[in-house]
């Protein structure tokens, strides 16, 4: 069927207003913000055609391109997060998969905490994997208690008979933003000797991170969550054995034509992000390298905005406190009582914030809600906050 | 023949463009509020004018070059002909344009420079009598301004490029709007040609 020029026409002049005229705080997009960083957007721009990377690409892999200098920054990359080898790939989730494929064997057991993101979950499927969950300490707190992998792990070997194939914990998590533990966690796996991933997501760009210090054997990242980086884009990384095991080089053969890629590595499917996003990441890196520095800052601007919201009257904020990390989760059953009186039902929460400025929270929650002050002016951080008190106000909530 | 955009053309046009990306980047950084601290505002002005002079020497060396044509046509486009002002600095333009049937409500001359201060120094020899002749034109104009202001919405003040009496007339144009509560356009022309004539007389129905 041919398609008019008219019936195309609405694919083209799109935009995207909300970084230019809100203060956004949702939680997946505060650390990916490429646009902030006029060098990403230039790379990007400069190597916008697909295969743009490979005008000298000689010996056929990504992370050993020397112009532009993707070699170099392959190990510029490894030095920053401390581990012996990385990779680029188009997503955490990819990177979860080509570690379980490549150290389990299928029907194995893997150990992994209860707030992990759901993609660790099909990841593991995806490889065939059984999973054992370590629980978490429940509301309000909802905290990974290390010790009890060191229970899980006996769990499986008791029923198994053999241990686990992968340890793995998510350093921060999704859903209440609670840094874990990771160093006891890899202590404990050492102990047993079994490989430990560590899930970056939301620290690698955001706050230091040293796989070695924090004992991982592997560490996979999402560089458009956290890295100030275009969509899409992760990180492996591993270490000694692991990384010899992960990154396997090809040794296929083709029994009439006799082709074989020795260099290409099979977890990888040769390469593994071409073009403009493999040149945004390289060109984030010196800005990440600078603001991981003022992550302190960061924190304090997520503790603050949490003391300010838990003056409204019913409002909590769930996951570790004082909190550790810029993702925030509230329980707020006083937005919720006022979303049952209110004819938006509880969408009066987002067109009431964003009558103030202020988008991120998901549109239709009012019981419970995250947001991320990450990235955020401390102007923009009391302006939301305040946005907050108003709304509470507004609806007859007390705020102390 | 072919249209070739010169090397030196798509440097200066691609050096705009990066600056541009800089001051997009600084926007959407400093949003909502848009507020920029003392260094951001000094690289962000520091950059606009550099995108400025980019592009002005790539639009010269096109010989695309700027008369000021195109910035009294769209002014003039958004104004209305029964409540607009044409403001000169030399009795003798105005002459010219009544003589191409510009409406006499509608073209008024300044005579020179708007204050005593800028006519010392455009002619520091100036003799005290002349000054006081000075001061007199200085008065009437006023007058003639501000009884016209009650009839007008906007001025068109219509000045030459390279003329140092009309640069500093340029200078003070916001004591027009001041005295009259007027809106004032500024619009500088390379040369007052026959094409800006007739623009003029379009605009008020000839």
């Amino acid at each position: 069927m041919p398609f008019s020029p008219y019936a195309t026409s609405r694919y083209l002049n799109l935009t995207r207003t909300t970084e230019m005229n809100m203060i956004n705080l949702n939680p997946i997009q505060s650390g990916g913000r490429a646009g902030d960083y006029p060098g990403v957007v230039k790379a990007v721009l400069e190597f916008i055609d697909g295969y743009s990377t490979c005008d000298y690409c000689i010996k056929g892999r990504l992370d050993e391109i020397e112009t532009p200098p993707l070699s170099d920054f392959h190990a510029d990359l490894a030095s920053f997060i401390d581990m012996d080898e990385v990779r680029l790939l188009p997503g955490c989730r990819q990177a979860q998969f080509a570690a379980f494929h490549s150290l389990a064997e299928p029907g194995d057991y893997v150990v992994i905490d209860s707030l992990s993101h759901y993609s660790t979950y099909l990841a593991a499927e995806r490889a065939r994997l059984n999973i054992v969950e370590v629980p978490h300490s429940g509301h309000p707190h909802f905290e990974i208690n290390p010790e009890l992998y060191a229970e899980k792990i006996e769990e499986v070997k008791r029923s198994t008979g053999k241990l686990p194939a992968v340890v793995f914990l998510t350093h921060v998590d999704y859903s209440y933003g609670n840094l874990n533990d990771a160093k006891e966690v890899g202590k404990i796996a050492r102990e047993y000797g079994v490989p430990f991933m560590l899930n970056c997501a939301y620290t690698i760009g955001r706050m230091p991170v040293s796989g070695k210090s924090l004992h991982a054997d592997i560490v996979t990242a999402s560089l458009h969550k956290s890295f100030a980086s275009p969509a899409p884009s992760g990180i492996l990384a591993a270490n000694g054995e692991y990384a010899e095991r992960i990154f396997v080089k090809s040794e296929v053969k083709g029994d009439w034509s006799g082709r074989s890629f020795p260099n290409k590595e099979v977890e990888l499917l040769g390469c593994t992000l071409p073009g403009c996003v493999a040149v945004g990441v390289m060109a984030a890196f010196p800005y990440v390298v600078k603001r991981v520095e003022k992550w302190e800052e960061e924190v304090k601007k997520a503790r603050y905005f949490s003391s300010q919201l838990t003056r409204i009257e019913g409002v909590a904020q769930l996951g570790q406190v004082p909190h550790n990390h810029d993702l925030l989760h509230f329980e707020s059953p006083s937005f919720f009582d006022v979303a049952r009186r209110h004819p938006r039902k509880g969408f009066f929460l987002y067109d009431e914030l964003r009558a103030r400025g202020v988008v991120g929270v998901q549109p239709g929650l009012s019981k419970s809600w995250k947001v991320s002050t990450y990235g955020q002016s401390w102007e923009n951080v009391k302006a939301a906050a305040q946005a907050f008190l108003d709304i509470a106000e507004k609806y007859g909530v007390s705020v102390l | 023949m072919p249209f070739l955009i010169p090397p030196d053309v798509v440097d200066k046009i691609t050096s705009a463009i990066d600056d541009l990306i800089t001051l997009w980047s600084i926007i959407r950084r400093s949003s909502p509020s848009h507020v920029l601290n003392g260094d951001e505002e000094k690289s962000f002005i520091e950059r606009l004018k550099r995108v400025s002079l980019c592009l002005s020497e790539a639009l010269e060396r096109l010989d695309v070059k700027e008369s000021g044509l195109e910035g009294l046509e769209s002014s003039l486009s958004t104004l209305s002909p029964h409540t607009t002002l044409i403001l000169v600095a030399s009795p003798s333009l105005r002459k010219k344009l009544l003589g191409m049937g510009i409406p006499r409500s509608r073209v008024l001359a300044i005579g020179g420079p708007l204050t005593v201060d800028d006519m010392k120094k455009l002619n520091p020899d100036i003799s005290d009598q002349a000054v006081k002749g000075l001061e007199a034109r200085i008065e009437r104009f006023w007058r003639d301004l501000e009884r016209r202001a009650k009839e007008i919405k906007d001025v068109i003040l219509l000045l030459g490029e390279g003329k140092r009496a009309d640069d500093m007339i340029a200078r003070r144009s916001s004591i027009i709007s001041e005295r009259t509560g007027v809106n004032v356009r500024v619009i500088r022309l390379k040369r007052f040609d026959d094409l800006s004539l007739k623009v003029l007389l379009r605009f008020f129905g000839g």
